[in-house]
């Protein structure tokens, strides 16, 4: 059985190609935690968007869920309330603050599809 | 229409690959499982395609083609011919059987003398030695003369003369 030339080079390619990606993938979801400092605060402002969800909760209250359920994923805690800056724009602050893998994780939980009927988009990560 | 289908089905292999590894990239798992499902069914979708598409190119065969084909078929080999021959006939299958039978018949002979020769004495020996327990006393259960004449002297009531004489009346 013989192997055609261009073939062989696209299958080496192609191997050489996920081999890389998949590395890359790896160190992309690596959690690499760094020290943070004791008093310091993390400003989070998202905004948020429901669709289909029950009339007598507000936009706030899920979003105060949420910041709570992907608090878990990370060291820190909410601290004090989360307020509405306008109609859709909420702000938190987390303490302490998170090191890059940390708020990395965060956003991601936020912006998943975590609580139902709701979406959020992270508009501010910012170290007080 | 097929067209349209397999680069439909194509196009969301590639779209959820790539949306899969983005969001695991921005560590949304459940956008990525989604994303990882939608693929896989994708992908079921696209294999069974190609193999419904693989079948029915064998069932195009060209009729006519198969049908010299089947018609050219060659008469299958009979293997077994040499059994319809006559009886009269010595062939190799009499020979092997009847000199198989010669020698088997040898082995057992052999195998029996042998046997004979070394399993007999030895059970008789085994069968010697476990009569042992169960034999008679030498010189049998009656007492002699010479005991019971013993038992009446004066003093034979001493209990070593009475285990004395019931000893030797047993030798």
């Amino acid at each position: 059985m013989s192997v055609r030339p261009g073939r062989l080079a696209l299958g080496a390619v192609g191997v050489v190609v996920g081999a890389v990606g998949m590395v890359a993938l790896a160190d992309a979801t690596l959690t690499r935690h760094e020290p943070v400092a004791k008093g310091s605060k993390l400003e989070i402002v998202v905004e948020a968007h429901t669709r289909g969800g029950e009339r007598n909760q507000s936009l706030r209250e899920m979003v105060e869920a949420l910041l709570l359920t992907c608090r878990l994923e990370v060291t820190s805690d909410v601290g004090g309330e989360v307020t509405a800056l306008d109609d859709d724009r909420f702000r938190a602050t987390i303490e302490p603050g998170l090191d890059r893998s940390n708020q990395r994780q965060l956003r991601g939980c936020l912006e998943d599809w975590t609580v139902d009927h709701l979406r959020v988009d992270s508009v501010r990560f910012r170290p007080l | 229409m097929k067209t349209i289908a397999w680069l439909a089905g194509i196009a969301t292999v590639v779209a959820a690959a790539a949306y899969m590894v983005v969001s695991l990239n921005r560590w949304e798992w459940n956008r990525a499982l989604f994303f990882g499902l939608i693929l896989l069914i994708a992908e079921v979708g696209l294999c069974t395609g190609l193999i419904l598409r693989k079948l029915g190119r064998i069932e195009a065969v060209d009729p006519e083609t198969l049908q010299v084909l089947r018609d050219h078929r060659g008469e299958p080999a009979d293997r077994f011919a040499w059994m319809k021959e006559s009886s009269t006939q010595l062939n190799v299958f009499i020979t092997f059987l009847v000199g198989g039978g010669v020698l088997l018949s040898g082995v057992a002979w052999l195998v029996d003398r042998l046997a004979s020769k070394t399993t007999t004495p030895v059970g008789e020996e085994r069968l010697a030695k476990d009569l042992e327990a169960i034999a008679y006393p030498r010189g049998g259960l009656v007492v002699d003369d010479m005991t019971v004449l013993a038992q009446d002297v004066p003093g034979a009531d001493d209990a070593q003369i009475h285990k004395l004489l019931r000893r030797a009346s047993r030798t």
